[in-house]
């Protein structure tokens, strides 16, 4: 197969990109959103009613460069949840102060109730969708055989896998280079790439054996 | 004549269109009471819009000291009875009647030895990476055992500390038994405490229900071949007896889980069939009491089934964290989205003039019908729920749009129809197979995907002959 110039630089950008993804998975991994990676959580009763935005501003002057997310407990609205990847005594300090000076109250150290939070595995995240993906890659494979019985399935089903896996792998290197949070919408939207490919590759098919008839 | 009949069905189908938005997007009120109230039910939102219960669930350390038995091996073979020398219940007289032979002797039992020991919940032994595993597994076993389940479970590998987060709703407490709950089962003598079978001997539980006279819920245990044998012995055992004097004895087993009793019998036969079926709570006429008992007995029959928690847990704390997702949030992606549907209704409109206009009007009240369908199917929303509903609103536009352009060229309605449908059906046959597939699963961020899709696409095809007008 003969590929032209500009082919093989997408090519070779392609296979490069693909290496640099691979290298950086294999030595740091992805970066896992906050919430689904070991982190510590502060949760702080401040005792009168709390304004999210306020708290945000405070963690973003505490934490500065630190991911951090907010979240209120309770249905009071008095409480307030800080996940953050790690805290240090001074960041503690300034936080207490900051909260009590935004609140007028008189919150310690001890009014922070810091618990170190386990990670999620990517293997639970993954779990509840390998039973149906399989099962939806095994009837959509025999739909594909029978309705494209009159073609070269075999060579059609194979550049189908090959250009699925493909992007996918592209995709999950630019997700590690860009170290771009890894949750469960992420791996939605992969789902979602590879079907809109294999909505595109059928119709396109479906054109060539419309033709062929 | 033909022609004003069709301006007027257009019409209707327009002002139908309008409605159906008015209703799904502001609500349809009835005065109920004096009060006006929304009869169109809310959304069910899933954990990461709806908010979260984070229970903490921390090793048992609690430690008991307690007369046990010790067999002949010296291994722990129940918990001696504090009354188990003075007291019988007799059925007939309800009240307690003198002791039987049997449980004079009950205080020295023979082959059994008594002792005074320091009863840990869990044992140093056993406190181990593996078995934080293996209950981290078990308890994932129990929750997805669930019709509809959402869960995120997290484990420290060092303290064995378990973090489960639920979605809020009606199920939390039988998820938090579900997480807590050990598993132990034990066949005891009522009388003495003493174990007679336990689960190894137990092949299978199952809910079992009967309407007669009000609806009476069972727990039926089905025994192995070494349990069947040592049923049958108790069964003969275990039975109401009328003495000379005519006193009638009876003597008791209890059925424990996890040291609880949940039923107390005995037997009126020998049991030859290796199956007992053990009435659960009380027959009642509430079919709705009757669904809470059920699903109880269908839990316990789910727990005896699993593996035994090699660890006990407790709980330690309880929080409710709402979304992330806020009310400014929410309004911004509202924003975002209107603005959007404007963008494109304003594309169709220029382009294809009148139709476009139609079309317009027609994708906006799907946007709206499809989310009354949401509501009224009960479909938890989740956040891939929401990518769900986007594809399916995109491929109704895709329709549209092809559909136009075909009509555009041919000029024939129905040409133009039949040719688009069978050309995006025939396309996206593997979102419909994806469609029904995640529909019947458990999980319900895969389930409530499938569902989306299901009814979008279910309602894109039935609402798309509306364009035959």
């Amino acid at each position: 197969m003969k590929l032209s110039g500009s082919k093989k630089i997408i090519l070779l950008g392609l296979i490069l990109l693909i290496v640099a993804g691979i290298t950086i998975i294999v030595l740091k991994g992805f970066n896992v959103s906050l919430m689904y990676q070991q982190h510590e959580a502060i949760n702080v009763v401040v005792g009168k009613e709390i304004n999210k935005n306020d708290i945000n501003l405070i963690c973003k002057e505490v934490f500065k460069n630190k991911t951090f997310v907010v979240r209120t407990i309770d249905f009071f609205n008095d409480s307030v949840n800080i996940n953050v990847e790690s805290i240090t005594d001074d960041e503690k300090n300034e936080l207490v102060s900051k909260l009590n000076e935004k609140y007028g109250t008189s919150l310690n150290i001890d009014s922070l109730n810091i618990s170190t939070i386990a990670n999620i595995r990517i293997r639970d995240i993954a779990r509840p969708y390998v039973k149906p993906i399989i099962i939806s890659i095994v009837v959509i494979v025999a739909y594909l055989i029978i309705r494209f019985r009159k073609m070269n399935v075999a060579k059609l089903l194979g550049k189908l896998f090959g250009i699925v896996l493909l992007t996918e792998v592209v995709l999950a290197s630019i997700i590690a280079i860009a170290r771009i949070p890894v949750s469960p919408v992420v791996v939605n939207l992969m789902t979602i790439v590879a079907v809109i490919e294999l909505i595109l590759y059928i119709n396109k098919r479906e054109k060539e054996y419309s033709s062929q008839e | 004549m033909e022609k004003n009949l069709k301006k007027i069905r257009i019409i209707a189908v327009i002002l139908i269109a309008i409605l159906l938005c008015i209703v799904a997007f502001g609500g349809f009120y009835v005065k109920k009471q004096g009060i006006w109230e929304n009869v169109i039910p809310d959304f069910k939102l899933g954990m990461e819009l709806g908010g979260i219960r984070e229970l903490h669930f921390v090793l048992d350390d609690t430690e008991e000291e307690k007369e046990v038995y010790l067999d002949s091996n010296g291994n722990y073979a129940g918990d001696v009875k504090e009354d188990s020398s003075n007291t019988e219940v007799s059925l007939e007289t309800e009240e307690t009647t003198e002791t039987s032979d049997q449980q004079e002797d009950s205080t020295d039992i023979e082959g059994y030895t008594k002792e005074t020991k320091t009863i840990k919940s869990n044992n140093d032994e056993d406190i181990n990476i593996e078995n934080f595993e293996v209950s981290k597994k078990i308890i994932q076993q129990r929750l997805e055992k669930l019709d509809f389940y959402e869960y995120n479970i997290r484990q420290d590998t060092v303290t064995g500390e378990i973090i489960v987060e639920l979605p809020d709703d009606d199920n939390i407490e039988v998820e938090q038994s579900m997480i807590s709950t050990v598993g132990k089962l034990e066949i005891i003598d009522e009388q003495t405490g003493l174990i007679l079978m336990d689960k190894s001997d137990v092949k299978k539980a199952t809910m079992l229900a009967s309407s007669e006279n009000g609806y009476q819920t069972y727990l039926q245990l089905e025994f192995t071949n070494q349990g069947a044998e040592k049923l049958k012995e108790i069964s003969k055992n275990y039975q109401s007896v009328t003495n000379e004097d005519g006193t009638q004895t009876t003597n008791y087993i209890s059925i424990l889980l996890d040291g609880q009793t949940i039923s107390k019998t005995y037997f009126s036969e020998e049991i030859n069939n290796a199956v007992i079926q053990l009435p659960m709570g009380n027959s009642t006429e509430n079919y709705e009491e009757y669904l809470d008992i059920a699903q109880s007995v269908s839990t316990i029959a789910d727990i005896i089934n699993e593996e035994t928690m090699p660890l006990v847990y407790t709980l330690s704390s309880d929080n409710h964290i709402n979304s992330v997702i806020t009310n400014d949030i929410s309004m911004k992606v509202g924003i975002f989205t209107i603005a959007l549907i404007v963008i494109v209704s304003l594309y169709l409109i220029i382009r294809f003039r009148l139709e476009g206009l139609k079309s317009a009007i027609l994708s906006i009240a799907y946007i709206a019908l499809l989310s009354i369908i949401i509501r009224y199917t009960n479909i938890i929303i989740t956040v891939s729920a929401l990518i769900a509903m986007i594809c399916v609103i995109v491929i109704n536009y895709i329709f549209m749009i092809k559909f136009l352009k075909l009509l555009k060229e041919t000029q024939n309605r129905k040409l133009a129809f039949t040719q688009t449908m069978k050309k995006l059906y025939l396309a996206i046959v593997p979102v419909c197979i994806i469609a029904i597939i995640f529909t019947f699963m458990s999980s319900v961020i895969i389930s409530s995907i499938g569902m989306i899709l299901f009814w979008g696409l279910f309602m894109q095809a039935i609402y798309a002959c509306l364009m035959l007008l």
